[in-house]
């Protein structure tokens, strides 16, 4: 046993050493939220997950919206030393940056401003106004240092050395006061974010600048739709198109609306380039119905071939190819899936929220995990599951070429959670949680009324699960451990923890125990 | 970076052009048997239906629904919302009561039971079972919602509350959000949650058990409707039932010995005035308390017809059929006094049931009839087509076209210029749904064999790319245009 403990240690200290990194949402421009350097938790350790630390922020909530997925570099040298950081943003414009080791705030940043003149409604859970975006982190530069781009609330762009806070260029305008902007990405030196739901009268559309432009010029595409609301912003191909879905809408070529689907647009020269589209065939009965298109695609390699997926509320999966996507009509994906929940058509509750993910098996399996919110489709039978689905899980599928033709195969479906949120995967294990909140928009006896006081009142609490990610089987569940919910949150994960911030504005470290 | 102001102007541009489009159609609502206060049959403007498309109508889905098979009138035509933001969900309903006191919410996508309220018999008087053809028995009368469109004493219909706001304080059978209204054949009045069937009060009282009640109307808060013949003894009335106050109060206005009103129920003028047709008389009500305005004597009246308020050149007038098959013009402005007569009438044409209306993209007025019996061509009956016209300093009504032949025609509805008119089928024969341009009363579209029994006679609703009707066996059907779910 104490030799087992000794290898676990110096296994610990090893992957520390080298130190995995977390710089974006979803874990890279593509969105797989995969971590792929993940060497110290496995599924057969798994089980032994702890609360590490948790730590209490100074972040006032701003609606039913907290605190953002952390960003976690693992080896930044400091004035103390090398630290991992772990980055976390708060709504309410302030900005955290964390000694990932010890649960220990290194600095803090709040951004001032005077308040904006425009505002969200009062208690409307889509506008909450302030820092909306999850930072992202670009690579180390010469001397070492890493950058992180910060998004406040009054749309300025800050600039900002992860190892002390300080800004290390002037801020950049990128976007308007309370327009609701999505996480950030970085292709190159060029950060992209979307904006969505018209907050506070701003446009939606997607916005990208050029960091090394002198001239900070701010580029914009706007599909003309009801907002570009996939969670984690643009996902990022190849070819640094970057593509994210449109929310609801309409769908019209002679006024280049393009409502209801996902849009990929690209920078070239000092141009935001609109380069393709994808509308699902059904697009007017999901506006109809308010099933928007409102994943953010995880792309990535198969079998050497550059793919694509993207879901909606109405909880179908469709498999895209990111040269042409929905081939010569925009209308026609490589495969799309049948509706793994959301029988019953609802806007709210149910369907595929948020994000996907996406990695490879050692066999060279690739797999594809969907999240849900509500009850899977009764017509939806995977070949493994673990019980009913009443609230929400995660479904995996593996991507397959049969007859020639690529197709999205059920392999399994998780155990029952209250709200499947977008999962993370690594080293064989995919991390999920149930987010607790409730999301009731609309009531039988009052109709419409999306109100942040009733929906935070009638939330529970958010739920860890750490799942084989060959077979779904749970390994881990946190319980009531943690006794917040969360909204519009994410899962990070880097160098054996995992990490989740909740509405109270508490962020969880789980890790392995060491002794 | 767009300027601000570029972005609010454009803004501004956007909502004021869907607010235009929806000015034009009803914003996907048919809140009443008729479409509207004035019964017009109109749908206006539906971005779904065009002369060009509508020969790819679809019959979208059928659905048969429990009701009794007595009377013509099995299933009342459905009132539709064209959205409504439940709990379950964004829906488009279709509210279809039946003569076995049952309201359903059909989802209109769908074809789907989103709920089924059975209106319990409650009240002292025994249930009358025994059936006549003029005293059917069960519900009678099409439900309604609240229709806009009319001026009157109330003020308009309260707005639904602002999202996340809570609603303002008002009697119980007005508070909160929109309802669907329904008279069970017990009389009593129930207020229906429209995303659960519920009572949202409990029903009360407002007509004598067993009537045979017309198609309600509510405006300004004011449900109308009218009781005839005696059925159960109750007597030949119109009434007014005041949601307004707790509990509602209900008016009436008793007919004279003999005189009995259509089936098709109320209609309302612009300025609130409530037309009844009766088999003598044309009346001009009062809005609210229902006092005699005044009224014009009718030469034997139709007995299934309601009044048609329309609009031509800043006047409004209103249209009735006589048994004798004549349409009558008269001018709203003159119904003020006693004994006032026609304006115009047309040449008998064995006209049958009530009359629609719709004006044109250059301002003419249509006003469309159902004949039964020859006319031109046609030896069954068909649809008949007049143009309102100034002749001479009068207005008078010239014949247009006259459709293809059909079988007991219903009233038809209109849509983006295309007429729809319903062949109800005579004896063992099937209904017939046609598509007609309205301009020339050219055939677009035949149904054909897609329908296999008679047509109830109860009426058309058309909204939102669907056209709706029932056939006597009960069965609900919905065609329009293809929509991949």
């Amino acid at each position: 046993m104490r030799t087992l403990t000794s290898l676990f240690a110096i296994t610990v200290f090893c992957a520390v050493l080298v130190g995995a990194d977390w710089p974006t949402d979803g874990g890279n421009p593509q969105r797989t939220n995969w971590q792929r350097d993940e060497t110290i938790l496995r599924p057969d350790n798994v089980g032994n997950l702890k609360i590490l630390w948790k730590l209490k922020f100074d972040n006032a909530p701003r609606q039913m919206h907290s605190l953002l997925p952390p960003l976690i570099i693992g080896q930044v040298r400091t004035s103390a030393g090398m630290k991992q950081i772990a980055l976390v943003a708060g709504v309410s414009d302030n900005l955290y940056a964390i000694d990932a080791d010890k649960g220990e705030i290194l600095w803090k940043k709040h951004f001032e401003y005077p308040p904006p003149a425009r505002n969200g409604g009062a208690t409307d859970p889509l506008c909450p106004g302030g820092l909306t975006a999850t930072p992202v982190i670009g690579p180390a530069d010469a001397s070492g240092a890493r950058t992180a781009y910060v998004l406040a609330g009054n749309g300025q762009l800050h600039i900002i050395n992860l190892a002390t806070g300080d800004e290390t260029a002037s801020a950049v305008q990128f976007g308007y006061p309370n327009g609701k902007s999505y996480a950030l990405n970085l292709w190159g030196s060029v950060v992209f974010t979307t904006t969505s739901q018209g907050c506070a009268g701003n446009p939606n559309q997607m916005w990208a600048v050029d960091v090394n432009d002198p001239a900070k010029k701010v580029m914009t595409f706007n599909p003309k739709s009801g907002g570009l609301w996939g969670r984690t912003g643009a996902a990022i191909d190849s070819t640094g198109i970057a593509w994210a879905p449109t929310g609801d809408g309409t769908y019209d070529l002679p006024t280049e609306r393009y409502g209801n689907g996902l849009i990929g647009a690209r920078v070239e020269g000092n141009e935001l380039k609109f380069k393709d589209y994808y509308i699902p065939s059904n697009w007017a009965f999901l506006l109809k119905k308010d099933l928007d298109m409102q994943v953010t695609p995880a792309i990535f390699d198969y079998k050497g071939r550059e793919l694509m997926v993207v879901g909606s509320k109405e909880c179908r999966v469709y498999l895209l190819d990111p040269k042409s996507a929905g081939g010569a009509d925009h209308q026609t994906p490589l495969f799309r899936t049948q509706q793994l929940c959301n029988e019953e058509l609802n806007f709210a509750g149910t369907g595929i929220w948020g994000g996907m993910a996406s990695w490879e098996d050692s066999k060279g399996t690739r797999w594809v995990l969907v999240p849900f919110w509500g009850p899977s489709h009764s017509e939806f039978k995977p070949p493994v599951s673990y019980g009913p689905v009443r609230r929400g899980a995660i479904v995996a599928l593996k991507v397959e070429t049969i007859n020639g033709k690529l197709q999205l195969t059920p392999a399994w479906m998780s155990q029952d959670m209250d709200h499947g949120e977008p999962p993370v995967v690594a080293n064989g294990v995919v991390y999920a949680y149930g987010s607790g909140e409730d999301t009731t928009q609309a009531y039988a006896d009052r109709g419409l009324q999306d109100s942040s006081p009733l929906r935070i009142k009638a939330s529970t609490h958010a739920t860890l699960f750490a799942l084989d990610a060959e077979t779904g089987k749970t390994l881990y569940s946190s319980g009531d451990q943690i006794t917040s919910f969360v909204h519009f949150g994410g899962l990070s994960i880097a160098n054996g923890r995992v990490y989740l911030g909740t509405y109270d504005s508490v962020l969880y470290s789980f890790g392995l125990p060491v002794k | 970076m767009i300027p601000m102001r570029r972005f609010l102007i454009l803004s501004v541009l956007v909502c004021l052009s869907a607010a235009l489009a929806l000015a034009q159609s009803r914003g996907g609502n048919w809140p009443t048997s008729g479409g509207d206060a004035q019964r017009s049959g109109w749908e206006g403007a539906d971005a779904r239906i065009s002369k060009d498309t509508v020969k790819d109508l679809q019959l979208l889905f059928k659905i048969k629904l429990e009701s009794q098979s007595k009377g013509s009138r099995p299933l009342l035509p459905p009132i539709i919302m064209g959205r409504l933001i439940s709990y379950r969900g964004f829906r488009e309903l279709a509210f279809v009561g039946s003569n076995a006191d049952i309201v359903y919410a059909i989802d209109a996508d769908l074809g789907t039971i989103f709920w089924q309220k059975h209106l319990e018999y409650s009240t002292s008087e025994p249930q009358v079972t025994a059936t006549t053809a003029e005293c059917p028995g069960g519900m009678t009368a099409t439900p309604t919602m609240s229709v806009p469109g009319a001026a009157g004493p109330r003020g308009p219909a309260a707005a639904p509350p602002a999202r996340g706001a809570a609603p303002a304080p008002a009697a119980s059978f007005i508070a909160g959000t929109a309802s669907v209204y329904a008279i069970s054949s017990d009389g009593r009045l129930h207020r229906l949650n429209v995303s659960t069937g519920d009572d949202i009060v409990q029903p009360v009282q407002v007509l004598p058990a067993n009537s045979r009640a017309s198609n309600l109307m509510m405006v300004n808060n004011i449900i109308y409707t009218v009781t005839s013949p005696a059925c159960n003894l109750t007597k030949n009335a119109v009434w007014g039932i005041d949601l307004t106050v707790d509990p509602p109060k209900t008016t009436s206005f008793a007919m004279n010995a003999g005189e009995v009103a259509g089936s098709a129920g109320p209609v309302i003028g612009n300025d609130g005035t409530v037309y009844v047709q009766t088999s003598a008389r044309l009346l001009a009500l009062n809005a609210g308390d229902l006092g005699l305005k005044g009224y014009s004597m009718l030469a034997d009246a139709s007995s299934d017809a309601s009044p048609l308020v329309l609009q031509y050149k800043n006047r409004e007038f209103i249209v009735t059929s006589s048994k004798d098959g004549r349409i009558h013009l008269w001018d709203a402005a003159t119904l003020n006094g006693n004994h006032e007569s026609a304006s115009y009438q047309t040449m008998p044409l064995a006209i049958s049931g009530s009359l629609s209306t719709w004006q044109d993209a250059d301002g003419t007025r249509w006003v469309l009839a159902p004949v039964w019996g020859r006319s031109g061509t046609s030896p069954n009956g068909s649809i008949a087509a007049f143009k309102v016209e100034e002749q001479a300093g009068k207005t008078v009504l010239t014949p247009a076209w006259v459709s293809r032949d059909m079988n007991s025609p219903l009233p038809p509805v209109i849509a983006s210029g295309v007429v729809f008119a319903l062949s109800a089928g005579k004896g063992g024969t099937r209904a017939t749904l046609y598509a007609l341009d309205a301009a020339t009363g050219k055939e677009l579209y035949s149904s054909r064999n897609l329908i296999s029994a008679p047509a109830s006679l109860a009426g058309m609703t058309i909204s939102n790319g669907r056209v709706y009707f029932s056939t006597l066996d009960g069965t609900m059907h919905a065609f329009g245009m293809f929509m991949e779910h």
